[in-house]
């Protein structure tokens, strides 16, 4: 039973990633061989700056770790990295995986154990939770290897053996915060606020963390040999880890499998008997009673716009994820206004760099606004409701450009406020304040416009929960990923020409022709709305 | 009101439905009978615009569904067999939305609103999310919002699935007031028992081919409907 549950997961799993949308034209055929191309690029390159980062991150402490003779304590830092990174990225999903899936109660309903059901469900996020520390360890035991540093069999089985137990941490985490969450919120009206709460806390550490991360890499080198013994009182499980993998200390790695693994077994025990309960509990707030008079009546396009802003507003899950760009984008400013003393003086020693302030803040919050990606799922989050849309009557083109319009509404105040702040904080020109805003502005209606294409495209409607719409579609990541490669096609040569000395037009000029650019493709997307992207959306299925 | 002349639908090699001709005038009730996997679904749906055919025409009002299909779907409402709806807003808003869609006036979609769900007795709950109501409740307020913009043509797939007796009820007798107010309606359904007693005619469909259609009378003639499809069924297999 158990693996016909875990067959039916990867079998989705896998389907959401090989095979298109079912339609009346390719009845739900695999993926030409462009598309699969397309999709191992994208994965590709996510794992290359993954890897890239977290490699160079490791390249800096492992050999002095081991000259100083810590070298327990470089995999036991992997091991925490890998940990945080891992219940970040599975806290929320865990959450609505196990207590929040559309199908639990249609499988409670099967003669299926419901511990069966909770760990085929734990299965999928363990798996997933493997993706996530193969991001960290891959290039930790690679910086390793490449630095020519002793590897014992001993060694090698340890590490080999206590990096596949590893994830069973993070997850017991992610599954009691879950629970937390899911216990806390059952009765609120504004469940959201507490699921934005959760995840800002989240953000902002690891977000402080990842800023601090090269003061930390000093001053690991200069006081590995000093922070130590501190490290391994206050952490046990990763020196027993450490100590496992670089000396293969086959006691440590028993103790750090039973640390791993007992709480894991209690927590499935006790999730286990009481998985109907939480599982089918009515998740009703107290009765709001309809008392009249709450009648506003708008124009068709409003009301599509409407529509869409309400559906952003009233789950977490959406705002957090597609509205991280934004958030990104204010604590850019308060970043900026906090080291504005230092950057500024920078700035002012030299009237070049004086020269390429604006433009480089201007492609900053470009890519930032890249990163707001309210529109790239908006079509896959209709999902069985999308009869609504397509028997109502209004061209499919209105449809689309309502959800550009809805992204723009949204993001437009943050990105305009964002650009006028850092062109006053950069002390800009004023015409250079107005290009830095007007390419920013402009930019996000071009990312706007590219999130509905690319889901035009790419929409998945059998989704169980809208999770998978919002966070892990293509849809989303191919959005991004243009998004981001879009800023660098005017960005790079400008750089260069930069670099070079060899600007012939003067920088607000430059920012000028690039908003135009991104207006036209803007337009052009548009145009396609209307000539044949209307209608496609008007069958999609 | 309606007139389907020559449907065809493939889904790869599987013909769905097959030169399917249909007329359904102001004022009749016309009930669609089939076994499951019939094409009555797909049928629907073409009907709505909501899904591309490969051959035949549609005409609502006169206005053809492949050239005017915004015009059309202004004097349609679609039912769908299960109501997914937005769970995100709460009962009344989503009313105003579609009433926005339809351009109700202020006045109307007050009058309407308050009618249909003091009928249905969903008044108290429309401040209520999406996401608390019953399948029941999420039927009737689909319903509701079908009605709002009083449709000329009622296209509906299994609509008494999920409404209890008295909302059954209920909607039977919308169901003849709008067609007695000059619109019609065509819906499929299951239960032969009310079609026999509710539909003007009928029509009996089979593998996406039609068997039989007609008035009520004229296609059970002295049997049931309940006998005449299971004969018809025997007869075709």
């Amino acid at each position: 039973m158990f693996k016909a549950l875990v067959k039916t997961r990867m079998a989705a799993l896998w389907a959401s990633l090989t095979r298109t949308r079912r339609s009346s034209k390719n009845d739900g055929k695999a993926r030409s061989g462009l598309a699969k191309a397309g999709m191992a690029v994208l994965f590709i390159y996510l794992a290359v700056v993954f890897l890239g980062m977290f490699g160079a991150m490791f390249g800096a402490i492992c050999v002095p770790f081991y000259s100083m003779g810590i070298a327990w304590m470089y995999f036991a830092i992997a091991a925490s990295i890998a940990t945080v990174l891992c219940f970040i990225g599975s806290v929320f999903t865990a959450q609505n995986q196990l207590y929040g899936a559309k199908d639990n109660e249609l499988l409670l309903s099967m003669p299926v154990k419901p511990s069966a059901i909770l760990a085929s469900r734990m299965v999928m996020l363990l798996i997933l939770n493997y993706f996530y520390e193969a991001l960290v360890v891959l290039p930790a035991v690679g910086v390793w290897i490449i630095n020519r540093l002793p590897v014992s069999v001993a060694g090698a089985l340890c590490t080999l053996i206590a990096f596949l137990i590893l994830p069973l941490m993070p997850l017991t985490l992610s599954c009691l915060l879950g629970w937390a969450i899911a216990a806390i919120t059952a009765r609120m009206r504004n469940k959201n606020i507490i699921s934005i709460v959760f995840s800002l806390a989240f953000m902002g550490a690891y977000f402080y963390f990842y800023s601090s991360i090269q003061r930390y890499i000093e001053k690991l080198v200069a006081l590995g040999s000093d922070i130590a013994p501190a490290f391994e009182k206050a952490v046990p499980p990763f020196y027993w880890l450490g100590m496992a993998s670089a000396e293969g200390d086959i006691a440590k790695l028993i103790l750090f499998i039973l640390c791993c693994a007992v709480p894991f077994a209690l927590l499935y025990m006790v999730l286990a008997r009481s998985f109907i309960g939480i599982a089918t509990e009515k998740r009703t707030a107290a009765k709001i009673k309809y008392k009249g008079g709450q009648m506003h009546v708008r124009r068709p396009m409003a009301g599509l716009v409407n529509k869409e802003i309400r559906r952003f507003a009233g789950n977490a899950m959406y705002m957090l994820n597609a509205g991280i760009g934004l958030l990104m984008m204010l604590l850019a400013v308060v970043f900026l206004a906090i080291k504005r003393d230092g950057l500024m003086a920078a700035l002012l020693s030299d009237h070049r760099i004086m020269e390429g302030a604006g433009p480089f803040a201007a492609f900053i919050i470009c890519m930032l606004c890249g990163m707001v990606l309210i529109s790239a799922p908006s079509i896959s989050i209709e999902g069985k409701s999308l009869w609504i849309m397509q028997t109502l009557p209004v061209k499919g083109c209105s449809i689309l450009r309502a959800k550009a319009l809805a992204h723009i509404i949204i993001a437009e105040p943050f990105v305009i406020v964002s650009s006028v702040a850092a062109a006053i904080l950069l002390e800009q020109s004023f015409v250079m304040g107005i290009m830095i805003t007007l390419l920013a502005a402009v930019y996000t209606i071009f990312t706007a416009y590219l999130g509905v294409l690319v889901n035009l495209r790419f929409p998945r409607f059998d989704w169980i929960n809208e999770v998978t719409a919002i966070k892990s579609s293509m849809a989303v990541m191919l959005t991004m990923f243009i998004g981001m490669a879009a800023v660098a096609v005017p960005f790079v040569p400008y750089v260069i020409a930069f670099a070079n000395m060899k600007l012939f037009i003067g920088p607000e000029l430059y920012l000028l022709l690039c908003a135009v650019f991104f207006g036209a493709i803007a337009a052009i997307m548009d145009i396609y709305f209307k000539k044949s992207g209307g209608a496609r959306f008007e069958f999609l299925s | 009101m309606l007139r389907i002349e020559n449907l065809t639908k493939v889904y790869g090699q599987h013909k769905a439905v097959d030169s399917l001709s249909l007329h359904i005038a102001p004022g009749e009730i016309y009930g669609f009978i089939g076994h499951n996997g019939a094409g009555k679904t797909t049928t629907l749906k073409a009907c709505c615009g909501i899904l591309r055919f490969d051959d035949g025409e549609i005409y609502i009002n006169g206005k053809s569904i492949k050239e005017e299909p915004v015009a059309c779907k202004r004097d349609i409402a679609y039912i769908p067999d299960n109501p997914d709806l937005y769970e995100f807003l709460s009962g009344i808003k989503y009313l105003n939305f579609i009433a926005d869609i339809f351009g109700v006036s202020k006045h109307e979609r007050e009058e309407r609103i308050n009618k249909y769900a003091d009928m249905f007795e969903l008044t108290g709950d429309l401040a209520q999310p999406i996401s608390a109501y019953s399948h029941g409740m999420k039927q009737k307020l689909a319903i509701i919002s079908a009605l709002i913009h009083s449709p000329k043509l009622l296209i509906m797939d299994e609509p008494f699935v999920g409404l209890d007796p008295k909302a059954a009820h209920i909607l039977k007798g919308l169901m003849r007031e709008l067609c007695d107010n000059g619109g019609a309606i065509f819906f499929s359904t299951h239960v032969l028992e009310v079609a026999e007693k509710l539909c003007d005619k009928v029509a009996i469909i089979k593998n996406g081919k039609l068997i039989v259609s007609g008035p009520m009378e004229q296609v059970k003639g002295d049997a049931s409907l309940e006998n005449v499809f299971l004969e018809l069924e025997e007869e075709n297999v």
